[in-house]
């Protein structure tokens, strides 16, 4: 009962942030732009137990969003895997971490994460994305995901050390 | 050393999800049934606990539009007042104008917007990302609801279209969104254009041939033709009309007629086109 209530955390953490971007961001605007809660845990995921769990999380939450988007479905979740597998592997490297390491790289993944989509709506034959709000969003979705990463990762950490554990 | 291990590991696991991502999207792209089902199936299952969120986190929510939109609100407020006095004589002169167009149709027996039956709905959830513009609605196919079919608010103002539908949920593309595309027409131009989406809080954009009564004021409405929704509905306002340089067309600017932040309660119309 344990080992399932610890393998569940992750899920647990992806369905609270869909059912908080459904309910809450919609109604937080800046700039005609809003937050990527699910975003922000895939990434925070990579800094908390590196590339390969980042990617699989990352991938799950691009998962979830998709399927509340009319988007092509798996846009979000390529997007998303490819920038935390590039995060978790910077934060491989690095074993002396500063404080404002983790904002400053979600900050500025996340702000990568919404070009990249845009880029790959493009290529997909959606170029409606390639403008210039796409560039508040990416201010936007930057700026709130760099503000709330100490939790974010705070929270993944807990979520993947059952992982963690198993893995050592 | 634990570390490097797992980033050596993590190349085929991105290679698999990479794959499988490309995958997803080449079979959505081909219309692949199960993508579709499972949207349905997760606008069901998202609904009760939206909804139970929505009731609880409802004080933190407007607290959050409360201040993120406070020096709007005020702004907005002042100027609502204003238009308020002039709408409430220009509604005179309109009711009965309306009347007449009524009782004219009815002589000629034209089927008119307040033939087509609708369904009312509220809208459970805004626009909650910032690659689309869709809303969802507390009706589904329960309703009599399809794909296709136009929503409006007030009677005849445009919202969007239904996109998706479940057994009780419907998801709504907003005409603000880059994938909404309608037929529209103006009062004394004899061209119809296409009207499209392009973005949350920008107006839409058209274009038409250069033509003088082509001007900011000026209504919006479906043509009918060369578009999935019926004739007649509001579309919006003339805001913007530039000659494009070089070219005998006109980029035409044309806000919205509805306060698509602040939709609380929209209509769909239970129409399809004729085959």
């Amino acid at each position: 009962m344990t080992a399932l209530a610890n393998g569940l955390r992750v899920p647990v953490v992806l369905v609270v942030a869909l059912v908080l971007q459904v309910v809450l961001m919609g109604d937080f605007r800046i700039a005609g732009a809003t937050g990527d809660l699910l975003l922000l845990v895939g990434l925070a995921a990579a800094v908390a137990g590196g590339p390969q769990l980042g990617a699989i999380t990352a991938f799950s939450a691009g998962i979830l969003t998709d399927l509340t988007l009319t988007t092509p479905f798996g846009l979000s979740a390529l997007a998303a895997c490819l920038v935390a597998w590039a995060v978790g592997r910077l934060q491989t490297g690095i074993w002396r971490p500063v404080w404002w390491m983790s904002p400053a790289t979600l900050g500025i993944a996340s702000a990568a994460a919404v070009a990249l989509y845009a880029l790959l709506a493009a290529v997909v034959g959606n170029s409606g994305l390639l403008d210039r709000q796409s560039l508040v969003a990416m201010a936007v979705v930057g700026g709130l995901n760099a503000v709330m990463a100490p939790a974010a990762v705070r929270v993944m950490r807990w979520a993947l050390r059952p992982v963690a554990e198993v893995r050592s | 050393m634990a570390q490097p291990r797992l980033a050596g590991r993590s190349r085929p696991t991105l290679a698999v999800l990479v794959l499988l991502s490309v995958t997803l999207i080449t079979l959505d792209s081909r219309g692949w049934g199960p993508v579709d089902s499972l949207r349905r199936t997760t606008m069901d299952l998202l609904a009760p606990v939206a909804d139970t969120a929505d009731r609880v986190l409802a004080p933190a929510r407007d607290a959050i539009s409360g201040i993120s939109g406070y020096d709007d609100l005020r702004r907005e407020n002042v100027r609502l007042r204003d238009e308020l006095q002039e709408l409430r004589s220009a509604q005179l002169a309109v009711d009965g104008v309306r009347a007449q167009n009524e009782a004219l149709r009815g002589l000629l027996d034209l089927p008119g917007l307040a033939a087509i039956p609708m369904v009312a709905a509220e809208v459970t959830t805004r626009p909650t990302s910032n690659v689309d513009q869709t809303i969802e609605i507390n009706r589904g196919s329960g309703a009599g609801i399809e794909v296709g079919m136009p929503v409006v608010a007030g009677g005849s103002l445009l919202v969007g279209r239904v996109v998706e539908v479940s057994g009780s949920r419907a998801r709504v593309r907003l005409l603000t969104d880059p994938a909404f595309s309608a037929g529209v027409s103006l009062p004394e131009v004899p061209e119809i254009g296409v009207a499209s989406g392009a973005g949350a809080d920008r107006p839409l954009e058209v274009s038409l041939v250069d033509d003088p009564a082509t001007r900011p004021g000026v209504i919006v409405v479906t043509s009918g033709e060369r578009s999935l929704l019926p004739k007649d509905l509001i579309v919006g306002t003339v805001t913007e009309a530039v000659q494009i340089e070089g070219e005998l067309s006109l980029r035409v600017r044309v806000e919205p007629a509805v306060d698509l932040t602040r939709l609380e309660f929209v209509a769909v119309l239970l129409w399809k086109p004729a085959e």
